[in-house]
Parts: C-alpha cells; sequence; structure tokens
C-alpha cells in the first residue's frame, strides 16, 4: 500500500494535492515535519495559503517519495537505454501487423516493375553517410 | 541447414527482380537459416519511405503508391518474421575497433557495424556465410574471413 500511495502521491504532486489520504497515510514514510491540525478539505488551501508551513510541509513530501521514484525511474531508464533487447515485444508486434497480408514475391515484383534498383538507392545511401 | 547472413543490400534485391534476385528468392525458398543484423530494418525501411514521400528524381527515382508502398513493406515484415534478428551489442561495437585496428577501411560506419556484427555471429555459427551486394564491404570481408565465407548475389545468379 505504501508503495502505491507514494506513487500516487507523485501523480498527485505534479498537479495538486488532493485529499488527506496522501498526507497521513505517507506521513511515515515522508517524514512531514509539520502538518495541518484538522484533517479538512481545506488542508490543501492552506498549505498554500501558510506561508511558514508551506514550504517545509511541500519540501518534506517531495523529498523522499520523489528519491524512491527516481531510484525506480533510473532503474527502468537503463535497462530501456542499455538493453539491446528491451522493446523487442514492440518491434516483433509491429513487423507481425505489418506483415498480414502480405502480398507473394511475384506480385511484388510486378509492383516494382518500374521501380528504380532497391540495392541501388539504399548503397548510395549507405555510402552517403 | 545452411546459415545465412544478409546484409540489407542483398535483402532488398528481394523486392525488385534485378541481377541476384532470383538466387536470394533461393535462400528463402530453401531451408536456410537466414539472419539478419536489427539496423537492416531501419536501412531497408528508409529506402521504401524514399521512394514514397522523398524520391530523388534527379537520381533516378519514381515516386510510388500508398498502396505499393504497403505492398511491399507488408513481404519485408512478413519475410523478417521468417528470419533471426541479430541485435547490434556492445560487443561489436567494441570488436569494430580490432577491425580498424587491423587497417581494414569501409566507406560507411553501417559496413563496419555489420562486419562487426557478422565477425561475432560467425563466432557463435563457424559455417555462416555473409550476402551482401556491397563491394567495399565485400573486399574486406573477404580479406578476413575467406572468399568462401562471403558471397555476392549479383556473382551466384542461379
Amino acid at each position: 500500500m505504501g508503495q502505491k500511495l507514494i506513487m500516487d502521491l507523485e501523480n498527485s504532486c505534479t498537479t495538486e494535492l488532493t485529499g488527506r489520504m496522501l498526507v497521513s497515510d505517507v506521513a511515515p514514510r515522508i517524514n512531514i515535519e509539520k502538518r495541518p491540525e484538522e484533517n479538512s478539505s481545506s488542508d490543501i488551501s492552506m498549505l498554500h495559503q501558510n506561508s511558514m508551513s508551506a514550504p517545509i510541509v511541500w519540501l518534506r513530501l517531495w523529498e523522499e517519495p520523489a528519491g524512491i521514484n527516481e531510484i525506480l525511474r533510473v532503474q527502468s531508464r537503463s535497462r530501456r537505454l542499455t538493453d539491446p533487447l528491451y522493446g523487442g515485444d514492440i518491434l516483433d508486434t509491429q513487423l507481425e501487423e505489418m506483415a498480414s497480408g502480405a502480398p507473394g514475391i511475384n506480385d511484388v515484383w510486378q509492383i516494382t516493375k518500374e521501380w528504380p534498383s532497391l540495392t541501388r538507392i539504399l548503397l548510395d545511401d549507405r555510402h552517403n553517410d | 541447414m545452411a546459415k545465412y547472413f544478409l546484409d540489407s543490400s542483398a535483402l532488398t534485391k528481394r523486392y525488385k527482380e534485378e541481377r541476384g534476385s532470383h538466387y536470394i528468392n533461393s535462400l528463402f525458398s530453401g531451408k536456410h537459416e537466414l539472419f539478419y543484423l536489427n539496423l537492416a530494418i531501419i536501412e531497408t525501411r528508409k529506402v521504401f519511405y524514399r521512394l514514397r514521400y522523398n524520391p530523388q528524381v534527379t537520381e533516378g527515382d519514381t515516386q510510388i503508391t500508398d498502396e505499393e508502398f504497403n505492398q511491399v513493406k507488408a513481404r519485408f515484415a512478413a519475410d523478417l518474421t521468417q528470419m533471426q534478428r541479430i541485435n547490434l551489442t556492445d560487443e561489436m561495437i567494441a570488436s569494430t575497433e580490432n577491425i580498424l585496428q587491423q587497417k581494414h577501411w569501409l566507406n560507411s560506419s553501417f559496413d563496419l557495424a555489420l562486419l562487426s556484427a557478422y565477425l561475432i555471429t560467425r563466432e557463435e555459427y563457424l559455417d555462416i556465410i555473409l550476402v551482401s551486394a556491397d563491394n567495399s564491404l565485400i573486399a574486406v570481408a573477404r580479406s578476413i574471413v575467406g572468399n568462401n565465407a562471403v558471397l555476392n548475389p549479383e556473382e551466384e545468379e542461379v
């Protein structure tokens, strides 16, 4: 639950804090230094209005969840950027979808009869890179 | 089962009847294991997109229709699903240093990546044959692995 709340919290923080649950439930992990006396729907507006407490609360809200999420994000990012097989399933699906209804090679040759040599184009491109 | 590593310069011959096309077709129709480097997808796609959206009229290109474009792309995708994809790895990139240190000169970075990928693949499949229509790549590859391991479909017409 804590993990989900942190994810929720991060998502919420990008726009606004939307509930008391986030503040109170996440509190043990995010170490809120000061929170509103009353858990009411006006908590958020109070945070904004109270120039003394708001910066502290916001700072503490961001510190720990952002750290954890940053780790998760970096782990995810590093695999995406370093694993040569990452996205292989996406590519396979794309190819399979594109391949549906593919014509036979004789039909392709009919289609490309008047085309220039594809090999020539490819090699020109390759050697002009 | 014979194994072939198809450079995109050879693979593209499958989609346009020209010198070497029948040989490439024979590879697809026989019981062979065909390999390709993942970057070949990009390189070949680019040719189709060039003819569809950016034909170089001064170089003899003709603009193709949407229907033609989709049909040929579909055939290409269908062929790839029957082949073994080799992914360019860090080891292959590291290995380009060895190729360059041996003073082998290739005109394009793609050739270098492809040759490196082929040489690494060959360490896993000793009998795999490189099939290419790129003369500069062929010359360097033959000087490293010998004439018999590298085929030019234009010289192998059946």
